[in-house]
């Protein structure tokens, strides 16, 4: 019982301290526990595993730095799965998020530059435009002229060779946002899979999974990648351990601390109303 | 009339969407792709409301010498700082980029996982056994934590299945009639938007 | 102008990840700074983008080059917004541009939402005789959830009888493993977030894990 007393009047910020330690141990000292990979993350890897070569994705890089641990090696991943299949990657903001268009340049690009993928010709980032949802529908009219003629740097994007196969974003084989919100995910299902049957990909951050899942069951997304735990997934899934597989050995650590303090405070809590009856 | 008018622009605008949609008029369907990049062009042509608001706010702070002034005033010259530059360089601009990789990107990571360790005082503190439900709450969190980090796996094959059922099975069902319920809710209230009963959204000083 | 080199960017990125990091211990300084700057500069990275990406070829290219005047009504649209700074008597112009985005969304809403709940609800409509027994529980279990779990929040329908206080318990337990399952999703993202940073100091900067 004193225990429990003791941990229940304990600073908070030795807490904090125990977290920052769970959770850089394993960097050190990793346990390679294996990779279990689920029913979400592997329909996302099927759906780009079968899109047939030369056909267009288009990649939405809808988060905040705030998530870019979740999201980023999430978009990483699937970039790289995208360039190893062939695909013609655009890359944008359908949710209008200006700092994920930046993001994406500086995910994007060194793996390109791994894969000899050329700008203008296997990938293109087609720069921040607000309107959201709006910015959608306009680039299924047209993606040039939505985008003013121009990329993120200010080239034109007539005169790219990528922009030579695709008018429409209708003409997209897959659209995958990487979202903290959500609201290209509603738009691409809204404009895209329910009047021409696009395919969407859901890259989330773990929070979001409660409820975004429901429109896999549905069919309406082709697959989840759900916080850093799908990314690592999907990591396994292609072959390539990256950051996401390097951080889950800590995930597990900090997952067992939670459970072993939920645990303790729960016999702290049932000791101490044993003692006031 | 300075009531009036907003609502009527709303309800048109409105209303051409839904006829443009469900009765396909060739003519209306043009109007809507030419309103639609309007509302993209004149949304951007408020780019600077954000900077407007903050310097608004944070002068203010300065101006009355207010806790953390010092603050506001690094909050000014960095935003000025760095919108003067971006605006004559670019995006791609390399002293550009550099500014956004050692401070936004950094910071915006770092202050958003700082919820990690409030969670787990949290979780020590207020994820008690209370009551019946409280106690299935708890037991549907723990195989949760468990099973959503490799350690589930590792400690049995169960686990992680147990997490996927309850995920897939039982939290996407309850979770469908949320999402029923808040698409029907959202409906109710654009159309009350759209007729003009629901103006809080007009709010602000002046008539 | 050339950029940094990559050592100060990741140290100073650094200083500013343990600065923030410091208001775990104790409200200071260091964080407040790191805070305000992080604000400011994200506010005026938006408005950069948004001048480069979309306002510039608006003005230079399509307004400019190719004639369509057309565009400077929604410009002008856009510009009413700043009324709301103006004198008292014209803050009510700067609702307009407010009113027809708020409108027009309402209106796309309404004219393309609803097929996505019909696929939504179409997705309930699950086979009690599946391939499996396994298959056949669950879909059966789905049904009766989701039924369930909107007549719970019929809030005119009265909790009365046997039947309505069964299916209100049934609900609220169903409904307890969804926040359960909720809460150990949110402890997963947000320590992902934190190691994230970790990796970044140790192996980014520090380069002290590869």
């Amino acid at each position: 019982m004193k225990f429990f007393e003791k941990l229940d009047s304990l600073d908070v910020r030795w807490l904090y301290l125990l977290l920052a330690i769970v959770v850089t141990i394993p960097f050190f000292k990793p346990f390679g526990l294996p990779i279990q990979v689920d029913n979400m993350t592997r329909q996302a890897f099927d759906t780009i595993e079968s899109a047939p070569p030369g056909s267009y994705v288009f990649l939405s890089f809808d988060f905040l730095p705030s998530t870019l641990t979740e999201n980023g090696t999430q978009a990483a991943i699937v970039a790289r799965h995208c360039f190893q299949r062939n695909l013609k990657v655009l890359v944008g903001s359908a949710e209008s998020n200006n700092e994920g268009v930046q993001l994406a340049q500086s995910i994007i690009e060194p793996i390109a530059k791994e894969m000899n993928k050329e700008y203008g010709v296997d990938w293109v980032n087609l720069g921040f435009k607000v309107g959201g949802g709006l910015y959608v529908r306009s680039m299924i009219e047209d993606i040039i002229k939505a985008n003013a003629d121009q990329d993120f740097t200010g080239k034109k994007l007539s005169e790219m060779p990528i922009m030579q196969g695709i008018k429409s974003l209708k003409e997209c084989e897959i659209l995958a946002s990487f979202t903290s919100l959500g609201g290209a995910l509603n738009d691409f299902v809204a404009y895209l899979y329910s009047e021409y049957g696009n395919k969407v990909i859901a890259g989330i951050t773990g929070g979001m999974i409660t409820q975004y899942i429901v429109y896999l069951q549905s069919g309406q997304y082709k697959g989840i990648l759900g916080g850093l735990t799908g990314a690592a997934q999907y990591e396994f899934l292609l072959g390539k351990p990256g950051k996401a597989i390097q951080g889950m050995d800590s995930q597990s650590a900090a997952h067992a601390l939670f459970f072993v303090f939920v645990v303790l405070g729960n016999i702290g809590f049932y000791l101490k109303s044993k003692k006031r009856s | 009339m300075r009531r009036q008018l907003p609502v009527w622009l709303g309800f048109i605008a409105g209303m051409l969407v839904i006829i443009a949609r469900y009765f396909a008029f060739p003519g209306f369907t043009q109007v809507q792709k030419t309103l639609d990049n309007w509302a993209m062009y004149s949304g951007a042509a408020a780019f600077l409301m954000g900077m407007i608001n903050l310097t608004i706010v944070h002068k203010t702070n300065i101006q009355r010498r207010r806790e953390n002034w010092g603050a506001s005033l690094v909050l000014l010259i960095a935003m000025f700082g760095y919108f003067i530059y971006g605006l004559f360089t670019g995006p791609d601009d390399k002293l550009f980029v550099s500014i956004f990789n050692a401070t936004i990107s950094p910071l915006g990571s770092a202050m958003f996982s700082l919820l990690a360790f409030y969670m787990l005082s949290a979780a020590y503190r207020a994820f008690r056994m209370k009551t019946l439900e409280a106690t299935i709450l708890l037991a549907a969190g723990l195989i949760g934590i468990l099973g959503n980090a490799p350690i589930g796996a590792a400690i049995s094959p169960w686990i992680p299945s147990a997490r996927n059922w309850m995920t897939e099975i039982l939290n996407t069902a309850a979770m469908r009639a949320v999402t029923i319920g808040t698409a029907l809710g959202a409906y109710a209230a654009m159309v009350r938007i759209l007729l003009g009963i629901e103006r809080s959204y007009l709010g602000g000083r002046g008539d | 102008m050339g950029g940094l080199p990559k050592t100060v960017e990741l140290t100073i990125g650094a200083i500013g990840t343990l600065a923030v990091f410091s208001f775990l211990y104790k409200e200071n300084l260091a964080y407040r700074y790191m805070e305000h700057i992080y604000i400011g500069l994200a506010a005026a990275h938006g408005a950069v983008l948004t001048f480069h990406n979309q306002l510039k070829p608006l003005f230079l290219k399509q307004i400019g080059a190719q004639g369509q005047y057309s565009l400077l009504i929604p410009v002008a649209m856009g510009l009413l917004l700043y009324l709301r700074y103006g004198p008292k008597e014209w803050v009510w112009i700067s609702r307009l541009p407010m009113a027809f985005w708020v409108g027009y969304n309402a209106g796309y809403t309404l004219a393309y939402d609803p097929k996505v709940l019909l696929g939504q609800i179409t997705g309930t409509f699950l086979k009690f005789s599946a391939k499996t027994v396994g298959e056949s529980i669950n879909n059966i279990l789905f049904v009766l959830i989701c039924v369930f779990t909107l007549v719970y929040f019929m809030f005119t329908l009265k909790r009365e009888g046997q039947v309505m206080k069964g299916i209100s318990a049934f609900t609220r337990y169903a409904f307890m493993v969804a926040l359960g399952v909720g809460f150990s999703n949110g402890i997963m993202a947000r320590v992902s977030l934190f190691l994230g940073r970790v990796q970044f100091l140790l192996g980014d900067w520090l380069g002290l894990v590869k």
